[in-house]
């Protein structure tokens, strides 16, 4: 069994203790291996025929996989206790490929404003409050840059520097555009770049920082460290902020993302995937299976790693950090929250994001063209798939 | 050309003629030549299937279309080249290398000075020195790199909070500017390199022997003029080796860049090199057929560029 995070290991560890108190004969080998030589290692792996028996999968990752024919379908799995409508809908869309399921969700993140209360109050601007909009996060966030501009303090800064994910995908659903649609880019579509153009416009009067800013010192290290305001961020961000913070967690708070056209947040989350040459297939099913129960996600849960998959096995992960409103977190995953965009090959197309969509978010191009460049460049990607 | 007959021809056996030397030996010839083979053999084995073989495989490679794990090849002639050629990231990838390996080739000069300093005759605590240069070289590239990202950082850095205090307004956000950036990593890289090229010349420098120093002295040849005529004439060999290992190094710069600009760097598409390009196509777009091409064009590269330090080093490097 392969995966990534360091931090999950007490959960998976006791994962496979109930999985063998259900199993004695099966013994479970697990692997962990850093996140940037995961993907490496897998593709290796996947090319010579020796993938993990059961793995991690991510949303990027998923299509590129199961169209390859490396993953196995587990469609079945619903034999062994797994029901899908006991995962958020847009999570089970994720790893669903031409009707068939590839991997078992996880866990999942959503998107969230971190503040410094703090930097408000010292600013005299009012709190935002849950239902406030693009326009009351523009004006907030520019009377705090304003007030601050002598000392280096932002009213916004976040990873404006091409994570999609934390920023203009977020924007992008809520003014009602999409990145993908039918194998199509929606880039060009005029809702997106109504999405784009709104950081554009953020980052030119200052409100929010510049790409510059933000990669040369972390929007998360500028937040903690009383440099900017305000921080759009997923829930994964908590347990740094939570270490980073210990005894000033009263300082800070979080709220949702404001709302454009609508309210929107993008939802991504890991799934449990099963390699389809593997050699004891019924095993590794089982263990999928098992690592997807609802006592599963209960460890996870308490362990407050990650928002676990499992409807209603959430409430131990937002009582994990009793300062903040992490609930929100879990309340869009199941109302407003839009699937992660992928395709066959992701990163072919998303790694261009940052080369084409930051200079015009810095004002170097416009983002009517950066946007008409980029759909050309996914279009002609997507054409390549195969 | 062998060591004998380098010495001349006056006291090898002419062909034909029995000499002292010249007697067979017991067994067959072929027997004798068997031993070396089986020796070099080994050796070659390994090279063949990791040096080789791969260099071979990704020649195939960089003629195919594969899927994104390696399966279901194509042959596709030359279009992955063309499809490189006509690439707009290649010019700068080539200057950004190319600028990256000129500016870590002047560490090869300081670290003669460095270590012809630190090899002077009675100066103290050496070992120590040694040590302070070396130690860059022991620590992780990819942490040294997280340290000089803070070293450059626009706001907080120590570089900027210097030069501020010296009087030079808005210096510039060294790593996330294009232009500098490049600049900053090769500093970085000149900096890194200086460490492994001490030890090597160091030891040059003891083979040199000390005579040639007293002798010169007593001819009334000073400090200055003795680095000039003694020391650098009889380092060239390590001199030499050292520009051949930095300008591969060069060629190949890589992890700096990955450590220290990273994705999302607004400089970074101005500052890639073309280990960043192959790496962006093998293993971000899964294109193996177009990775494969492009560590072809470096593997050129560095060869061609090899080869002509080899001829030129004729002119320069003098072997006793």
């Amino acid at each position: 069994m392969a995966y990534w995070d360091k931090n999950q290991t007490p959960t998976i560890q006791t994962n496979i203790k109930s999985f063998n108190a259900k199993y004695p004969k099966i013994t479970i080998k697990t692997n962990l291996t850093a996140y940037g030589d995961y993907w490496t290692k897998l593709k290796t792996q996947a090319q010579g025929g020796e993938m993990p028996d059961v793995l991690w999968m991510n949303g990027p990752n998923i299509q590129l996989y199961s169209s390859n024919d490396m993953l196995e379908p587990l469609d079945d799995v619903t034999s062994q206790g797994v029901s899908w409508s006991d995962y958020p809908k847009a999570l089970v869309d994720l790893y669903t490929y031409n009707g068939k399921h590839y991997g078992i969700p996880k866990d999942y993140d959503t998107i969230g404003v971190f503040y410094s209360k703090e930097l408000f109050k010292q600013a005299g601007v009012e709190e935002p409050k849950a239902g406030w909009t693009w326009e009351d996060f523009h004006k907030k966030a520019k009377a705090i840059s304003d007030w601050g501009k002598s000392k280096g303090i932002y009213g916004c800064a976040t990873t404006i520097n091409g994570d999609g994910q934390g920023t203009y995908y977020n924007t992008i659903f809520q003014s009602d555009g999409y990145v993908i649609k039918d194998n199509k880019s929606g880039y060009d579509d005029p809702k997106t770049i109504v999405g784009l153009q709104c950081w554009a416009d953020w980052i030119k009067d200052g409100s929010v920082a510049s790409a510059k800013i933000v990669t040369d010192t972390k929007p998360d290290v500028m937040l903690e460290n009383g440099k900017s305001a305000m921080f759009w961020s997923g829930d994964w961000m908590a347990s740094q902020l939570a270490a980073d913070l210990k005894g000033k967690e009263d300082n800070f708070q979080v709220v949702e993302l404001p709302k454009g056209e609508k309210e929107a947040t993008v939802i991504h989350g890991l799934g449990w995937a099963v390699s389809k040459k593997s050699a004891n297939k019924a095993a590794a099913v089982a263990l999928a299976a098992h690592m997807s129960s609802k006592a599963a996600h209960q460890v996870e849960a308490k362990n407050g790693t990650a928002i676990p998959a499992f409807n209603d096995t959430q409430a131990a992960w937002v009582k994990a950090y009793p300062h903040w409103n992490m609930q929100l977190f879990v309340d869009a995953a199941t109302t407003y929250a839009v699937t992660y965009p992928v395709s066959k090959n992701t990163d072919v197309w998303a790694n261009k994001e940052a080369d084409i969509l930051v200079p015009a978010f810095d004002g170097q191009t416009t983002v009517d063209a950066a946007a008409k460049q980029m759909a050309d460049f996914m279009n002609a990607a997507l054409a390549k798939e195969k | 050309m062998s060591e004998a007959g380098a010495r001349g021809s006056v006291t090898a056996p002419s062909p034909g003629s029995v000499g002292p030397s010249g007697r067979r030996r017991r067994g067959s010839p072929t027997s004798v030549g068997a031993w070396p083979v089986a020796f070099i053999g080994l050796l070659m084995l390994g090279v063949a299937v990791f040096y080789y073989w791969p260099i071979v495989k990704n020649i195939i490679t960089s003629l195919q279309q594969t899927n994104a794990f390696g399966g279901d090849p194509q042959f596709v002639g030359f279009a992955n080249y063309r499809a490189l050629f006509s690439d707009p990231d290649l010019g700068s990838a080539i200057g950004n290398t190319l600028l990256y390996t000129v500016i870590i080739l002047v560490g090869v000069p300081l670290s003669v000075i460095i270590a012809s300093m630190i090899e002077l005759p009675g100066l103290r605590g050496k070992s120590i020195y040694r040590m302070i240069y070396f130690l860059p070289y022991l620590a992780m590239p990819m942490a040294v790199a997280q340290v000089w990202k803070i070293v450059y950082n626009g706001d907080f850095g120590l570089l900027n909070q210097f030069l501020k205090a010296v009087g030079v307004h808005n210096p510039p956000y060294w790593i996330v500017t294009p232009g500098w950036a490049i600049l900053a990593v090769s500093i970085f890289g000149l900096w890194a390199s200086i460490g492994f090229n001490v030890i090597i010349l160091s030891s040059g420098l003891k083979a040199i022997p000390r005579e040639l120093y007293e002798a010169a002295s007593i001819d009334g040849a000073t400090g200055v003029r003795q680095f000039r005529w003694i020391t650098v004439p009889l380092l060239t060999p390590s001199i030499f080796f050292l520009t051949i290992m930095t300008t591969i190094g060069g060629f190949q710069l890589f992890d700096a860049l990955f450590a220290m600009i990273g994705r999302g760097n607004p400089a970074e598409p101005k500052t890639r090199s073309l280990v960043s390009m192959f790496y962006q196509q093998a293993f971000v777009n899964s294109d193996q057929g177009g990775g494969a091409a492009t560590a072809i064009v470096i593997l050129a590269m560095v060869a061609i560029v090899t080869v002509i330090q080899f001829i030129g080093q004729k002119k320069w490097v003098n072997y006793v």
